[in-house]
Formats: structure tokens, C-alpha cells, sequence
């Protein structure tokens, strides 16, 4: 995440997209959906955030995208995971993993 | 890898933003649409589908604009704000900023300065078409190259008899007189073949160049202006197409010949004999000179080669013509040869290895400044490596550092960069002016286009080179060891030391060479100014006047020159009057044959020749002639007759001439149709200038020499002030004995003198001060390096005070360190300048280019300078008080 200011929902909200993204490849709408579907909505997905974010993952190369028509005949751009996105969710899923036990312990705390 | 995407995005929101416009306006339109069926599907109609999806999206101009936000390419942004904060850097640390700025100010001004000159007078291409196709014929006498004139038959058969040239043009002086307003105005120009202007493949301005008919004799004279003289005299008038312009000269009987000007000259026009005299006027020969004698060799030759023909080839072809030449004409061309020189050649090729000098001289001082720069910034290095850890440790790529590192050397290089064009603008006129007339084509040298050019990769280059190296070693990550060791700029090692030294090194071995360069053309001008002239150069004015035949007839000459003479000799403030055909120093030659006994040629007459040289009565005591032998002129000596003249030679005559026999008493005979009985002997004279030796001269009575040499005449005056302050009422005397008569060539002995000496003295003059630059910048760097050591082992100079050391052996200490670098630095440069210096011989007099005394007096110099440089830093270390710094450990 090196030059950008570190922003917890940006951040998060990367997450997210990359998890998405690992099961398979899908257009921003799509994505959008999935997670609001996954999350059972309880998540509200600020809809054009998740654009900016989509694009500034490409930028870092974590995820690429390419244009193809989805059944209903209709042309959307598509994202999927690269190698270094793989690694990237696996890194940031770690430190999520870390963050919550940590918050976790501290509010066990009697 | 990672930033290879990055760099495929930003390549294409540089060169295709309308298509990422137009794809990110269809994404977000498909997901408007498939938002606004979700809620059609789930009942809403189309329209009420299509707001809550929007409103779920929000605004969307402004999402766009989020989304653009990603796409900002960075490069901009990462530039502007890179050099924003250089400049604060830069505010901040205003010494630094000021030391650094000044240095590179001072390098690249220099630089720049150099540049401008070899630009305007070596790189700027010659106005003519394919330049490498024109050459200048010059006469060689028995292989050596000495006046280069050639005679009209030799040309003839040089051009008809060798397949070399497409056509070959004469050229010969010409110095017509015009008659304007304000009075009778000397022009130089030149006579010229029909073909001159077609063999430069040059355009006119206006009109057109001359036709072959115009060439005949008889043909109605035309003549061509340039395109100065055009706009000075004539307003730029293009109706003067046509007209006639009334010129006269020593030929004219009358009041001169009606011209009719068929043409102007382009405004870049350039002579290609390299005159640096601007011509004012080009008229067709009508070849006058084609009944003179082959051995009158007084042409100037210019030729375009053959399509084709490589020059050294050309020069074959006429090495095998002029050695045909020789047999079919023993007499008159024995040992005449012919050598081709390039037009380029012709006009650059004397300043061309002075130019080339002073040019490397000037990098050397920017490699200097630079290595000075260079070391400044590891300083900075240093101090920043905290703020720099800590920086990368929040996640600043190195790649990213050392880019905002170079942007800071960008900065400091482009500020240095504006104050040196500021010092080129001042100094290059400054230079100018020193070299007076002995640069040629340097009426375009100024800071223009290529020069700014030249300037901003310079500073760039010149960035890179200083800041390369410190950007790579601040940003060497050693985060843990820094950030631990809080950050004291004790890290000792690394390339920090060793590459100071060695810069500081290659500083005074750079300088080095260019003392030892300088101190050569130092000693150089020195031997130089020593040679005794023969002649007196304070307080004497000179000017020329030359009478048309129709203003003062032959017979009157003598009569109008002794009237001239008395007439000044009255004024007050003068002290003598006498005149001569040509003025000594002046490099004129009017060298003619000379044979033993009158009228009689012998076999082995033919290759010697001397300087002509006439004067009047008053003229060895204005200018000063010594005797050595014999006796000088009487004054009935100076009366016209016919005959045998008296004539006086001088020792490089005795020695030419008369090397075992005695001169007194014998006769000679000129080439120029005069015998003499010499009855002096006298001192040599430079006529040729200091550099050159003496020549064999013949001096004789004004009034006894042939009439064409006695129209012209110097007037030399010898004041007993100022000589200029005589110069309105010498006009005067001289107007009122004939007024039409112009008065030429006004200079004061001492010009004439210094004008002789104007190369040496450029070129001396300005290798000094480079090299004195050198050394100072690189006395700079010695002081900062030792600075810097003292700093690095202030902790052992403690101890080693507590232990008992005195401040004596502290500064020892540290200057013998000083002197370490030095010496090597020294050795280096010694080794450098015995290679290099050899590049200055054709600069030098007198002194050979390794000279044992120069180098080792610049070694002694550079050595005691390093110690001095580094005594402030010592006795600031002797100065060190151990218990303090101890306690601070």
C-alpha cells in the first residue's frame, strides 16, 4: 500500500474487492453486488468509491481489467486478480486476521 | 513489476485520455443500467428505478471526478511537488544554496561563455554551398608556405591544365575611393573573376553577380555592393539597381571611373580568405592583370573542386602539374609549388586550437565546480540521513527518493544555470573586447538559441554528474544501524570518505593541468614581450595617404609630401615627422626578389627575397632606425634622380645576402625593377610582427622609389604628448596642402604594437583566469575535505589532546594529511600536463611544451596553496577540548 496515505475503509474496502475478485472475475457492478450479497447487507458499499478503488488497484497492478460482453449482450469492463494481487489479499488478509484478534483481546479485557 | 503497470497507465492517460474518458463513461452507464433493472425487477418503474440507482451511486460528476482523481499522473504532480521541495530546501539552508549556486554559476558561465565563441566562429556553417568544395590556392616556395599569392600564368595553367577544378577565380585588392557628402570616403574591396561568386554558390540580396562578358576588358565597369554599405551609405534603396557610383583609385587618371552597380551582397555574406576587413565592394577584373609577368605573384586564387574529388587527391594532381611547371619554366617557377587549403581551413584554422583549448581549459573548471558540488552535497547527505531513513521507512520507494534527490540537484543545477547565463552575457562582450580583431566571424558570437540550449543540458548534465552519486549513497538503506544509532553523522566508512578524497584528488590534478598550461603561455608572452622591436612604439601617430593621380600628378609627389611633412613638423607639439611605405609590425609583405649586381640574375637568386621598404628624411628619427655600419641617408639622397639608388639593408639582409663578404659599397637588384648600391647597414626590425624573426630588408629613399610605391604613403609623427591630441590639427596641415586628398588607417604606434600581440595576449589572459578559477574552487574543496575529516575524527583528535598532544602536532597532523592528497593529486596532474601540454605547441614562443621550470613551479604553488587551505580546519582541530566531547559521547 506504500505511497498512499493509509485510509482503514480504503483500505478495507481493497480487501474486499480482492477477496471478490479471487473467487472469480466479474465487472465493477458485479463485484458491488457480490460483496453487499456476501456481507448480507449489512454492508453499504459506497458505489463510487468502489470505482476509484477498482482503478487505483489496476494502477498498482494488483488487478487488470479487460472489456467483454456479459450474457445480456452488453459490453463491460471485467477485473480479475493478478499474481501480485493474490499475494497482496493473502498479505492484507493476514494483517486483518492480526488487527481483529488484537482488537479482539484488548475488548475481552474485563 | 509492479511499476510497470503503473508506468502502461500513465503512458496511456498521456496519450489517450479521450478513450479512457469515453470507456470510464460506459462502465458507469452499465452500472447505472444494471442497478436501475435490479430495481425494475424488484417493481419499481423505469423511472423510479433509475433515481434510486443514482442515488445509491451519488453524484456522478463528482464520482468522475474521484475516479479521475486515481488517474492523475503522477510524474507531474511527483515533479512539482519534488521541485517545490527542492526550492524550500534550498531557502532553508540559504549557505549551501548560496556556495552551491555560485559555484555552478561560476562553471557553467564560463562554460557557456566558451561555447558561444567556438558556436559562432568554429560550428556555425559558412554562408556558402558545400563548403568543403572551395579552396584557396597558395603558392608554395620550395615547400614553404609563406605569402600564398600566386602569379596570373600559374593560374591559368592550374586551372586549365589539371582536371582538380569546376573554375577558378583571381582575387586582388582593390581600395577605391568614393566621394560622398562628407567627403572623400576609402572603401576596401576587391577585384574579382565573373566566376568568384558562382564558385561560392552564394545569392545576392538583390540585382545579380557579375556575367563572363563582364569580364572583357573594355566592357562597361560594373561593380557590387555590400550589403552594408548598402544600408550604411545608400539607405537600403533598392532603386540603386542601375545606378552608377563614381570610384577612384591609383590607376585613374581622372576623377575616377563611373561604376554601375548591378548588385548587393546577402547580409550573411562571409569573404572566404578569411579577410577580417569588411569588403564593401566586388567589381569585375577585366582581367588587367593578364599581361603580368609570372613571377609577379601578387593573386589571391579561389576555386570550387571537381564533383567528386577528395582535396588530398586534387592536391596530387596539382603536386604532378606544378612539378611540370617547374621544368618547362626554370627560371621563374623553380621551386614554386601549390597548396590546396579547404575555405574552411582558410578561415577558421588559425583560432581554431586556441578555441579548442580555452574550450577543454573551461570544461575542466565545470568538472571542478562540479566535484565541489558534489562533495557539498554529501555533506548534506549526511546531515539528512535521518530524515531520509525515516522516510523510507514510512514507505518512500528508493526509486522515489532518489528521484526528489536529483529534482533537488535539477534545481540547484538550473538556478547555477540562470546566474551563469547572466555571468556569459557579461563576460563574452568583456572577452570580445580583449581579442579586438583577432577572432574571426565574431560579429554573430552572443547568447542566442543553440547557446541556451547548450546551457540547459549543460545544467542537467552537469546535475546528474554532482548529483548522482550522493542521491545513490544517501538513500543506500541502512535504516536499522541509522535510525538506532539516533543519527549521528558518525557513521564512519562507506563511500562517503573515499569519494570525497578521490573527487578532491581529480580537483587538484585538473587544476594542476591548467596551471601548468597557463604558466607556458604566461612565460610564453613573457619571451615574447622581450623581443626588441627595433622600432619606437610611444608617442607616435600614424595615418596613410595615398593621392589619386588625379589630385597630386607623379611629378608633384615628392614636392606634396615634403610640404606635408613640413607643415606637421611646424605644429606645436611635435617632435619629428617622417614617413614610410609600410609601417613596421604591420605583417605587410611587399617582399621582392633580390640579385647580386645590378640587372644581372643569377641561378641562385631566384628563391631569396626582402622586405621593400622606403621612407623619407625625418623618418629614422620619428621611428628610429639604428646604423650599425656605414651611413644613413643625406638629404641629397632624398632627391629625386634617376639611376643606381643608395639603399640601406639590414643584418638579416647581411646574413641572406652577404654572409662571408662585406655589403658596404656592393650593388644589388630588385624584382622590382630597381638597383642600389648599399651604403648602410642597420638594425633588424620586426616588420613581420614579434612572433616572427627578423626578415631581410632593404630600405632606399622615398623620392628614389618607383612611382607606384611612392603614391602611398604612412605619415609617422612623434608627439611630445598624447598622440591623438594632434590629430585634428595634423588633419588640418594635410588638408590644406591638396583637401581631396583622404587620410587613412589613423592608429598610434602603441595600438599598432598591441594589435600584434592582441593573440598571445587573449589567449594568455584567458587560460589564466580559468585556471586560476580551478585552483581557487579546488582550494575550496581541500578546505571542505579537511573540514569534513576534522569532523569525522574529532573523536580521535580528543583523545589524542587528552593524551598530551599539542595544538602543533594536531595542525601537523592534519595538514600533512592535507599534503598526502595533495601530492598525489599533484603527481597525477603532472603526468596529465606532460601529456596534454602538447596541444599548446603551436601556441607557444620560446619555451618548449614539458618545461621542467613551469611544472615544477606549479607543483610547488598547488602545494603550498593545499596547505593553506587546510591550516584554518587544522588549528580548528587543535582548538578541540577533549573533555567536552568525551562527556558528549
Amino acid at each position: 500500500m506504500g505511497k498512499h496515505k493509509p485510509d482503514m475503509i480504503k483500505g478495507t474496502l481493497d480487501m474486499l474487492i480482492l477477496k471478490v475478485l479471487s473467487l472469480e472475475p466479474i465487472h465493477g457492478w458485479g463485484i458491488c453486488e457480490r460483496i453487499q450479497q456476501i456481507a448480507r447487507d449489512e454492508l453499504q458499499v459506497n458505489q463510487g468509491s468502489l470505482y476509484s478503488s477498482l482503478h487505483r488497484l489496476s494502477r498498482e497492478g494488483w488487478i487488470r481489467s479487460y472489456w467483454r460482453t456479459t450474457e445480456n449482450s452488453r459490453r463491460a469492463r471485467y477485473y480479475a486478480l493478478t499474481r501480485a494481487g493474490k499475494k497482496q489479499l493473502g498479505i492484507e488478509a493476514e494483517h486483518w486476521r492480526r488487527l481483529v484478534q488484537a482488537v479482539t483481546r484488548v475488548m475481552a479485557t474485563p | 513489476m509492479r511499476w510497470m503497470t503503473d508506468v502502461l497507465f500513465r503512458l496511456r492517460a498521456i496519450f489517450a485520455p479521450g478513450k479512457m474518458e469515453r470507456e470510464l463513461d460506459e462502465e458507469v452507464a452499465f452500472h447505472l443500467e444494471m442497478e436501475t433493472t435490479k430495481y425494475v425487477e424488484r417493481g419499481m418503474s423505469e423511472e423510479e428505478a433509475r433515481r434510486q440507482a443514482l442515488r445509491n451511486f451519488g453524484s456522478v460528476p463528482l464520482k468522475k471526478e474521484h475516479i479521475r482523481g486515481t488517474w492523475r499522473v503522477g510524474v507531474a504532480r511527483d515533479l512539482g511537488g519534488d521541485v517545490r521541495i527542492a526550492f524550500r530546501q534550498l531557502r532553508r539552508n540559504p549557505t549551501f544554496a548560496a556556495v552551491g549556486v555560485l559555484t555552478l554559476g561560476l562553471g557553467i558561465g564560463a562554460t557557456t561563455a566558451m561555447f558561444s565563441v567556438v558556436n559562432a566562429v568554429l560550428l556555425r556553417p559558412l554562408p556558402f554551398d558545400e563548403p568543403d568544395r572551395i579552396v584557396r590556392l597558395r603558392t608554395l616556395w620550395d615547400g614553404e608556405d609563406r605569402f600564398g599569392t600566386a602569379s596570373y600564368p600559374d593560374i591559368i595553367e592550374w586551372r586549365d591544365r589539371s582536371n582538380a577544378f569546376e573554375d577558378v577565380a583571381v582575387v586582388h585588392g582593390w581600395r577605391p575611393t568614393l566621394t560622398t557628402d562628407h567627403g572623400p570616403v576609402v572603401l576596401s574591396g576587391v577585384s574579382v573573376s565573373a566566376s568568384y561568386f558562382d564558385i561560392l554558390g552564394v545569392r545576392p540580396a538583390l540585382g545579380r553577380f557579375f556575367l563572363r562578358e563582364e569580364d572583357a576588358p573594355g566592357h562597361e565597369p560594373v561593380v557590387v555592393l555590400s550589403h552594408a554599405l548598402w544600408q550604411r551609405e545608400l539607405g537600403g534603396d533598392e532603386s540603386v539597381l542601375g545606378r552608377s557610383v563614381v570610384l577612384s583609385d591609383l590607376r585613374d587618371e581622372d576623377g575616377g571611373r563611373s561604376y554601375v552597380v548591378v548588385g548587393i551582397t546577402s547580409a550573411d555574406y562571409e569573404s572566404p580568405l578569411g579577410a577580417t576587413v569588411n569588403l564593401n565592394l566586388w567589381r569585375s577584373t577585366q582581367e588587367y592583370y593578364t599581361r603580368w609577368h609570372r613571377r609577379n605573384r601578387a593573386l589571391f586564387a579561389v576555386a570550387r573542386l571537381r564533383p567528386g574529388l577528395k582535396l588530398e587527391d586534387a592536391q596530387l594532381e596539382l603536386d604532378v602539374l606544378t612539378a611540370q611547371l617547374e621544368e618547362e619554366n626554370p627560371v621563374a617557377n623553380e621551386g614554386i609549388g601549390v597548396r590546396l587549403v579547404s575555405v574552411k581551413e582558410v578561415i577558421m584554422g588559425r583560432v581554431r586550437p586556441m578555441l579548442l583549448v580555452l574550450f577543454a581549459a573551461v570544461a575542466l573548471v565545470l568538472l571542478i565546480a562540479s566535484a565541489n558540488v558534489a562533495n557539498l552535497l554529501l555533506s548534506r547527505a549526511t546531515a539528512r540521513r535521518r530524515e531520509i531513513a525515516l522516510r523510507m521507512s514510512l514507505g518512500a520507494s528508493r526509486g522515489r527518493l532518489v528521484a526528489q534527490l536529483l529534482t533537488e540537484s535539477v534545481v540547484l543545477a538550473g538556478t547555477g544555470a540562470v546566474l551563469g547565463l547572466g555571468i556569459a552575457a557579461v563576460a563574452t562582450p568583456a572577452m570580445l573586447g580583449l581579442a579586438g580583431s583577432t577572432i574571426p566571424r565574431a560579429e554573430a558570437i552572443h547568447v542566442d538559441g543553440p547557446v541556451l540550449a547548450f546551457t540547459m543540458v549543460l545544467a542537467l548534465l552537469t546535475a546528474a554528474l554532482f548529483g548522482l552519486a550522493p542521491a545513490l549513497s544517501a538513500s543506500a538503506s541502512r535504516l536499522a544501524t541509522t535510525l538506532r544509532e539516533g543519527g549521528r553523522g558518525t557513521v564512519r566508512g562507506g563511500s562517503g570518505p573515499n569519494l570525497r578524497r578521490g573527487l578532491v584528488v581529480a580537483e587538484i590534478a585538473m587544476s594542476l593541468v591548467l596551471l601548468a598550461g597557463a604558466g607556458l603561455l604566461i612565460r610564453s608572452y613573457a619571451n615574447l614581450l622581450a623581443v626588441p622591436s627595433g622600432v619606437r612604439t610611444e608617442d607616435v601617430l600614424t595615418f596613410r595617404l595615398s593621392p589619386a593621380p588625379g589630385d597630386v600628378p607623379d611629378q608633384r609627389l615628392s614636392d606634396y609630401y615634403r610640404e606635408v611633412e613640413e607643415r606637421l613638423r611646424a605644429l606645436p607639439g611635435v617632435a619629428a615627422v617622417g614617413s614610410t611605405f609600410r609601417l613596421p609590425l604591420t605583417r605587410s609583405n611587399i617582399c621582392t626578389g633580390v640579385s647580386h649586381g645590378v640587372g644581372e640574375w643569377g641561378d641562385d637568386d631566384d628563391d631569396r627575397c626582402a622586405e621593400y621598404r622606403s621612407f623619407t628624411n625625418g623618418y629614422p628619427e620619428t621611428l628610429g632606425l639604428e646604423l650599425v655600419r656605414g651611413r644613413a641617408f643625406t638629404t641629397a639622397d632624398h632627391a629625386q634622380g634617376e639611376g643606381v639608388s643608395p639603399a640601406i639593408i639590414n643584418e638579416a639582409m647581411v646574413r641572406m645576402m652577404f654572409p662571408e663578404e662585406e655589403p658596404l659599397g656592393r650593388f644589388i637588384g630588385t624584382g622590382i625593377g630597381t638597383s642600389h648600391e648599399i651604403i648602410g647597414v642597420a638594425r633588424d626590425v620586426r616588420i613581420h610582427g614579434l612572433a616572427q624573426p627578423a626578415v631581410a630588408a632593404v630600405y632606399v629613399p622615398h623620392a628614389r622609389a618607383p612611382g607606384w610605391i611612392q603614391r602611398t604613403l604612412y605619415v609617422t609623427i612623434r608627439t611630445e604628448g598624447d598622440p591623438l591630441a594632434i590629430l585634428p590639427a595634423a588633419r588640418r596641415a594635410v588638408w590644406e596642402v591638396e583637401e581631396t586628398v583622404p587620410i587613412t588607417r589613423v592608429r598610434t604606434m602603441e595600438e599598432i604594437a598591441a594589435a600584434d600581440v592582441a593573440s598571445p595576449r587573449f589567449r594568455t589572459f584567458l587560460l589564466t583566469t580559468f585556471a586560476f578559477l580551478a585552483t581557487a574552487l579546488a582550494t575550496i574543496g581541500v578546505a571542505g575535505l579537511m573540514a569534513y575529516t576534522v569532523a569525522q575524527r574529532t573523536p580521535e583528535i580528543a583523545v589524542r589532546i587528552a593524551l598530551g598532544a599539542g595544538a602543533g602536532d594536531v595542525v601537523h597532523m592534519v595538514v600533512a594529511q592535507a599534503l598526502k592528497l595533495a601530492a598525489v593529486g599533484i603527481v597525477i596532474g603532472l603526468l596529465g600536463a606532460a601529456g596534454l601540454t602538447r596541444l599548446l605547441s603551436s601556441l607557444l614562443f620560446g619555451v618548449e611544451p614539458i618545461d621542467a621550470t613551469t611544472f615544477v613551479g606549479v607543483a610547488l604553488l598547488l602545494g603550498l596553496i593545499s596547505v593553506g587551505a587546510s591550516y584554518l580546519p587544522a588549528r580548528r582541530a587543535a582548538g578541540i577540548e577533549p573533555v567536552r566531547l568525551l562527556n558528549s559521547e
